[in-house]
């Protein structure tokens, strides 16, 4: 199915949200078909917090397809955010 | 709101830009993606033949909308800009934000002192920059009434610049008289590229952007730029600061935030 | 819709919170929720509501960096917006009329009528350097009536009494006194029923009229190409001269910058980002040349033969907030840029609160004074009341805003 992809490199991204994941996620992103994000903060007090938020990805039709986190560990554990993944999708703007 | 005459403001504010390249040696401006700061830009581009001759600094925190990545990717290629993407760390400061506050004007020292900027061109407008204190309620220009340094009171230019103390550098803001109307105007009149979150999308949009952390989205059915418009010329200060009031705030909050003044 | 500033001279106790408040109001420029907001405000300091707490309130607002639309107090009357500018202190009011473009300047004089109070020194010093720079039409608002009962002998002795000021320091602009209470709205945009003998329009429609009537005085039309040098912008390998149209219009063709009567051709004018036959004032122009120009920066931009002022000697009336004596090291700052004084004289002291001259060997702070200065350089100027914008400048004292001039 389209989205096989994606989610499989999701779960690796859960897992490992190392760079070079991240690279491979946006690759995979182009050729899916999710279309939408939202992103749930739980608390932001620091990057460490990062790692308790994510990112629902929904297809055209708004149906969730998959979540991913939203930072990114570079180096020496340093967190950073990494929406710029994201790029490309729009917002869920549904409330 | 008041709507002004949109030649007069593109004039004043090409003056300023031109002023600025003039006097000092290394100058770069803030670049938010935002509607103020890349209308800034169409105007650089108007005053230098084409061309935006600085570079564009994004305090970036990493957690920006997807959407203002994808929109700063597309202008820096459009327009060839020389962007420099200086990185704030998210973490907890006395304001109580970690996204967007001060945490991003320590990023903005940072790249100041690296690469020696003497001058820095933000875009803030006055009719929302009413923030530092003891300023009078009317008082038409900048808040600092400094005038010991390169102040040239014949001409607007000092009414635009302030330095701000222990920083170094001098501001300049070429867009101070404007309102949000004139920029929605001359966004239209000019054709400029707008973040696509501004319009809106299933009953909702994007009146200021921060981060996807701090900001919140509007009630709103404007779709287009004349849609903005139209939305705000009818929507009259009550409907702002009474049903909308929290949003209002909130919206105001995130702005100041962004600029690292609280 | 133009927005026309007015500046607003007068000491705060004399009702400039209430009566802008009060025009707000009366024209519904702010919201039921703002009124609301500030009635909160007036209760939560234990005071009844008056129209200064408009203000007031959103200035609390402020501090605490929550308000939009704040800043301005704009009032929209008929098909004019007015913007009211406070000039609280010196700096405010020169920084302010220093910065005005248009030539229709007016402002409003608001003076008590209140017993004990009546026109402060420091008011009388403001209208001074308003005249100074500009200032053409004037409304002295006689403010707090309603202290006086609407007495229309108190009223006409104060009047005297500014009448009498302002020709003392010659000020020979359109004025018009309006009797107001701003506190209780008082002839601000009705007439009012406790003042029948007055025969003139309420304080905005006064108002109005001077502003629609001031663009269309008869103008001795000065129109000759006067432009100032910004710098360079490169274009490739090329670079073009920046410049701001201050007079006049500027098209291809020779040219002469001054100082140092150097002729060029200007092969081509370019208004933002087009090519243009011709651009004129206001406008902010690159310009190409047939050959380049080192440090162009300040220099003057003439059509061939139409030279301004070059000198280096000039006669200046000053307003000066330090004291001033010949032995005081100044630099004055002119179309952006600064030129060291290396002789000061002075030729008069004038008070600026009576306008009496004086022959004294120093200039008083806060007062007025006929000066020649010598520069270190030659500057191309013009008069002031020839071109605004060539015919001043400000001084600094030892880095220190020391206060503004014209050439006379």
């Amino acid at each position: 199915m389209k989205n096989d992809e994606i989610i499989r490199i999701a779960d690796l991204l859960q897992k490992e949200p190392n760079e070079a994941n991240w690279e491979k996620f946006a690759k995979a992103l182009k050729k899916s078909g999710i279309k939408y994000y939202r992103i749930v903060y739980v608390t932001l007090k620091n990057a460490e917090d990062l790692t308790k938020s994510y990112a629902e990805l929904f297809d055209a039709k708004g149906k969730l397809v998959t979540k991913v986190p939203i930072f990114k560990r570079g180096n020496g554990k340093r967190v950073e955010g990494a929406t710029i993944y994201l790029k490309g999708l729009l917002n869920i703007n549904k409330w | 709101m008041i709507e002004q005459n949109l030649k007069e403001l593109e004039e004043r504010s090409i003056f300023i830009l031109r002023e600025a390249r003039s006097k000092f040696k290394n100058i770069a401006a803030l670049w938010s993606m935002g509607k103020d700061s890349t209308t800034m830009l169409a105007l650089a581009r108007k005053a230098f033949l084409g061309k935006v001759p600085f570079p564009v600094i994004h305090i970036d925190n990493g957690i920006d909308f997807p959407e203002t990545y994808k929109f700063r990717e597309e202008l820096t290629k459009k327009w060839k800009l020389n962007l420099i993407v200086a990185k704030s760390e998210i973490k907890p400061e006395i304001s109580g934000f970690s996204c967007c506050g001060a945490n991003k004007t320590e990023a903005l020292k940072k790249v100041m002192k690296q690469y020696k900027f003497d001058a820095l061109i933000v875009s803030i407008r006055r009719d929302e920059h009413g923030v530092r204190a003891k300023e009078r309620v009317f008082s038409p220009r900048d808040k600092n009434f400094r005038w010991n340094y390169k102040d040239q009171p014949a001409e607007l230019w000092d009414d635009y610049s302030s330095k701000i103390e222990n920083e170094g550098h001098v501001r300049i803001h070429p867009l101070l008289d404007w309102n949000e109307i004139d920029i929605w105007n001359y966004i239209k009149k000019e054709h400029i590229p707008v973040n696509p979150l501004y319009f809106s999308r299933n009953g909702f949009r994007y009146r200021s952007l921060g981060c996807t952390h701090c900001t919140v989205p509007l009630k709103s059915n404007a779709k287009t730029v004349d849609d903005i418009i139209k939305e705000l010329k009818t929507t009259n200060v009550e409907e702002r600061a009474g049903r909308e009031q929290d949003k209002e705030r909130e919206y105001v909050m995130q702005k100041l935030r962004a600029l690292g003044y609280m | 819709m133009l927005v026309e500033n007015v500046t607003m001279l007068g000491h705060k106790d004399h009702g400039k919170s209430t009566l802008i408040g009060s025009i707000l109001m009366l024209t519904n420029s702010v919201s039921n929720t703002r009124i609301e907001e500030a009635k909160r405000y007036s209760e939560k300091l234990g005071k009844s509501f008056e129209p200064a707490f408009i203000l007031d309130s959103l200035e609390e607002e402020r501090e605490g960096g929550l308000t939009i639309d704040s800043t301005r107090a704009e009032a929209k009357y008929k098909d004019l917006a007015f913007e009211f500018i406070d000039v609280p202190g010196h700096e405010e009011l020169i920084k302010n009329m220093m910065s005005g473009a248009s030539f229709a300047e007016t402002a409003i004089l608001l003076v008590s009528a209140k017993p004990g109070e009546g026109i402060r020194k420091q008011t009388k010093r403001h209208v001074f350097v308003a005249k100074m720079l500009g200032i053409e039409n004037l409304i002295v608002a006689v403010n707090k009536m309603d202290t006086i009962n609407y007495d229309e002998n108190a009223y006409n002795k104060i009047t005297k009494l500014i009448g009498k000021f302002l020709s003392n320091i010659k000020f020979d602009g359109i004025i018009r006194y309006v009797p107001i209470s701003a506190y209780n709205g008082e002839n601000i945009i009705r007439r009012s029923d406790k003042m029948k003998w007055y025969n003139g329009m309420p304080l905005l429609e006064e108002l109005y009229r001077m502003t629609k009537g001031a663009g269309k005085k008869d103008k001795n039309k000065f129109n000759k190409l006067r432009a100032v040098v910004q710098g360079y912008i490169e274009d490739g390998n090329k670079k073009l001269i920046s410049a701001k149209i201050l007079n006049g219009k500027i098209e291809k063709g020779k040219i002469t910058f001054f100082p140092g009567n150097i002729e060029r051709y200007a092969k081509k004018i370019i208004l933002k980002g087009r090519a243009v036959a011709k651009a004129g004032e206001g406008s902010s122009v690159a310009i190409e040349l047939d050959k380049d120009i080192e440090n162009p920066r300040g220099l003057v931009i003439t059509k061939e033969g139409e030279e301004p002022i070059v000198a280096n000697k000039l006669n200046a009336l000053i307003f000066t907030l330090a004291k001033l004596t010949p032995s005081s090291k100044i630099v004055i700052r002119f179309l952006g840029n600064e030129v060291k004084c290396n002789k000061l004289s002075i030729i008069k002291h004038i008070d600026t609160t009576t306008g009496a001259l004086s022959k004294k060997s120093l200039i008083e702070p806060l007062n007025a004074g006929i000066l020649d200065l010598e520069l270190e350089s030659d500057i191309a100027f013009e008069r002031y009341n020839i071109l605004k914008s060539m015919g001043r400048f400000s001084f600094y004292i030892e880095n220190k805003f020391g206060g503004i001039g014209i050439v006379e």
